[in-house]
């Protein structure tokens, strides 16, 4: 489901182990995933299930053991310590902790970030007055610490972070310590800079109210991403399935689960979906565009419908294990979500009140 | 945009961060903790600026009296140790000196340490006494000595230093005085000042001397301070003179003379080695005063220099920082140690008259001491700065 383009980071099997003999602890096993230029990646997962570790690799605070970690294309384990101090000057690290110098302003905190760039002085002012601003906090910028509250300096500490626009955002618990409405407002600020510069956000929250920001969400559990979802097509996929009518007690996170196991396919006009007489190897939920259905094989063929947007189709020689006895042809350009055979089969069993339901559909066909 | 690649490192540095202004305000910052550290540190740097001060004092104690001979070369005992220790040499060796045709004349000198008697009080005091003979040209350089030779050709006859200490009396108004169980007549008074070498001094004509010290022989002499004629080469006459002279007499130039004396108070007394010990010592206490502070003072600040350096600030930049606050503690102790140190010399003196004074050479001296052991210590603290570790900050 996903656009093609170069990733920022690439990890590939990337697995990681404190302490050695028996005291060897392995956090990080065999994982895989890319981070977009342009998307805002929430990472979840318990404590102890490798967050923090896999933030700490990617920012290349600690050195790759095992696996591949790419950034841009480059290997970073084969970085020299001028090309990871360049790499780390582009990354904007926020911690849960605000670890600002007590002697210093709020706004002398967050130029400080600007010191090894060479805007010009004012240039450098100006953008720190600016993001202070934003995150509001004009009304502070000659305090220190101990003259402002815990939510503020965590606030100054994210200005610093992204006063010089960063390239990779890492954030871990950026929000724990603020306000809905000031959380927000810095999760829209990350979500601004990704947009408008291209950035690439990942950022570890247990904030549930932070979600809808993501364009992906991946969690972890015992050290390995188990699930790794983009969410608008994934979302938008489990609202056709629910709009459909067709699973009418499922829950929000059967749809979900189902639609992430979807895959996002395009189609040119006249292309064939499905062919009369085929084995049944996917289920399809119509995206974009329009299909007509062809019944009669090749011999007496004769169209008998279209399908719009939210239809669906696909799913009977699933069931019943018989040839298709149709063929799905796209009218025009048509993205439809899939999902494989033995997805479909898993969905299926899952639940009894998920199987009777599907049953109940065909019958209702047939 | 595309990210930037992390392979496509600029081929000019990136930027440097700054941290002058960052080290200013860490200092300025928690003022009492600074106020302890800088009183510490000027206790250290005012202590050595006094040890320092001493050895500045024994040094010119060591040549206070023979930078003042007018002469080019002095014979003097072979196991001469000091001026006031030089044990004696026949008087012979002056007339031997005097067979080199270069030679213009040698005057015999005796020294030693006299006890004089405090008129009020009866306290008794050490004065470097100095007997000459009249006759021959002066043999110190003493301002106004000149004036007062015919003073001193009365029998029983001294001048004495205005620089003598107070406790002996030597009162402008003061005519006679005990000397060695003698009244002696008080017929002037010049200005010298011998250090910690005695109480004061005194000087007397050859034949008043023989007088205070009944026991010196006749034949023997403390010293031959030898002029050359005009134009001489002094090295080639000193050579000369060793051929001639036995080895119980030893030819020193003035200037040899004054090493030799130097080297004997500075290295090889006791008290010598104590003040060395003594800025030895102030160093040590103000580096390990400062260790502490920094050291405490990074070890309190771990997580925001750990965040420095996941900010991209080197290494370097972070080790110049801690470097910095080091040599602002420096300059911040210096200043009102040297103020503090101009106090007390100048209280010292008063009360010894032991010539200790401020010297701009100390001044540089012991600023870059303060500087080295300020470094020292930011250094030693810098082990603590690498344990700063940003994989913990996450």
């Amino acid at each position: 489901m996903r656009e093609s383009q170069e990733p920022f980071i690439r990890i590939r099997d990337l697995s990681f182990a404190y302490g050695q003999g028996e005291a060897r602890k392995e956090v990080l096993s065999q994982n895989n995933m890319e981070l977009y230029p342009g998307e805002l990646v929430i990472m979840s997962g318990p404590s102890g299930s490798g967050k923090t570790t896999l933030l700490s690799l990617i920012g290349a605070l600690r050195s790759v053991q095992e696996g591949s970690l790419k950034v841009g294309g480059d290997e970073l384990k084969d970085f020299d310590t001028r090309a990871l101090l360049y790499y780390r000057r582009k990354i904007g690290f926020i911690f849960q902790h605000h670890n600002l110098f007590p002697a210093l302003t709020a706004f002398e905190s967050v130029r400080m970030a600007l010191d090894s760039s060479d805007l010009p002085a004012t240039e450098r002012n100006s953008r720190t007055r600016e993001i202070l601003e934003r995150l509001g906090l004009s009304h502070r910028l000659n305090n220190k610490p101990d003259s402002l509250s815990g939510g503020q300096r965590q606030r100054v500490a994210i200005g610093r972070a992204l006063v010089h626009r960063p390239s990779l955002i890492l954030a871990d618990e950026p929000t724990a310590a603020l306000d809905k409405e000031t959380g927000r407002n810095v999760v829209d600020l990350m979500k601004e800079l990704v947009r408008s510069k291209g950035s690439t956000a990942l950022m570890v929250t247990h904030d549930s109210r932070l979600l809808d920001a993501a364009d992906r969400i991946v969690h972890m559990m015992d050290g390995r991403i188990v699930s790794n979802v983009l969410v608008a097509p994934v979302v938008d996929a489990a609202t056709l399935l629910r709009d459909s009518g067709l699973f009418p007690g499922s829950t929000p996170s059967e749809f979900l689960e189902v639609a992430q196991k979807m895959a996002r396919l395009r189609y040119q006009a006249g292309e064939t979906i499905i062919t009369f007489g085929e084995e049944g190897d996917r289920f399809y939920v119509l995206r974009e565009g329009e299909v007509e259905v062809e019944t009669g094989g090749p011999t007496a063929p004769k169209v008998v419908g279209t399908i719009q947007r939210g239809g669906f189709f696909g799913e009977r020689a699933l069931i019943s294990r018989e040839p298709r006895a149709a063929t799905i042809r796209a009218r025009g350009p048509v993205e439809v979500y899939a999902l494989d055979k033995d997805d479909f089969d898993a969905a299926i069993a899952r639940t009894k009140t998920f199987q009777d339901q599907m049953l109940s559909v065909i019958f209702s066909r047939s | 945009m595309s990210p930037d690649s992390p392979s496509r490192v600029p081929t000019a540095d990136p930027g440097s961060p700054r941290p002058t202004r960052l080290a200013l305000r860490l200092v300025a910052h928690k003022k009492v903790r600074t106020g302890v550290a800088v009183s510490g540190i000027a206790f250290a740097i005012l202590f050595m600026f006094l040890q320092l001060g001493f050895l500045g004092a024994l040094r010119a104690t060591a040549v206070a009296v023979s930078s003042r001979f007018e002469g080019d070369l002095v014979l003097v005992p072979a196991k001469f140790l000091h001026l006031s220790d030089s044990g004696s040499m026949p008087r012979s060796r002056l007339f031997q000196a005097r067979s080199i045709p270069e030679v213009k004349s040698v005057t015999p000198i005796y020294m030693r340490i006299a006890r004089w008697k405090a008129p009020l009080t009866g306290r008794g005091c050490s004065l470097f006494a100095i007997g000459f003979p009249l006759a021959a040209a002066v043999p110190l350089r003493i301002e106004g000595l000149a004036n007062l030779v015919t003073a001193l050709g009365s029998p029983g006859s001294i001048v004495v230093d205005r620089l003598t200490q107070e406790k002996c009396g030597a009162t402008e108004t003061l005519k006679t005085v005990e000397v060695r169980e003698g009244m002696r007549d008080l017929v002037g008074r010049y200005t010298l000042g011998v250090g910690f070498l005695a109480d004061g001094s005194l000087l007397s004509s050859d034949e008043t001397y023989a007088q205070m010290f009944d026991g010196q022989p006749a034949d023997e002499v403390n010293m031959g301070l030898v002029r050359l004629e005009a134009g001489s080469d002094v090295e080639a006459i000193a050579d000369r003179l060793r051929r001639v002279l036995p080895p119980d007499t030893l030819v020193l130039t003035v200037g040899q003379l004054n090493d030799r004396q130097t080297r004997f108070w500075v290295e090889d007394t006791a008290i010598g080695t104590i003040f060395q010990m003594g800025a030895v010592v102030g160093f040590l206490v103000g580096t390990m005063i400062l260790f502490q502070v920094l050291s405490t003072d990074i070890r309190a600040h771990l997580p925001q220099y750990a965040t420095m350096k996941v900010m991209g600030f080197t290494n370097r930049r972070l080790y110049v920082l801690v470097l910095q606050q080091s040599w602002l503690f420096a300059a911040l102790g210096y200043v009102p140690a040297l103020l503090l140190a101009l106090l007390v010399y100048d209280a010292a003196y008063r009360a010894t008259l032991v010539p200790i004074a401020m010297s701009g050479g100390r001044a540089l001296l012991v600023l870059l001491l303060s500087l080295s052991m300020c470094t020292v210590a930011g250094l030693l603290s810098l082990r603590r700065l690498r344990t700063a570790d940003p994989a913990e900050l996450f």
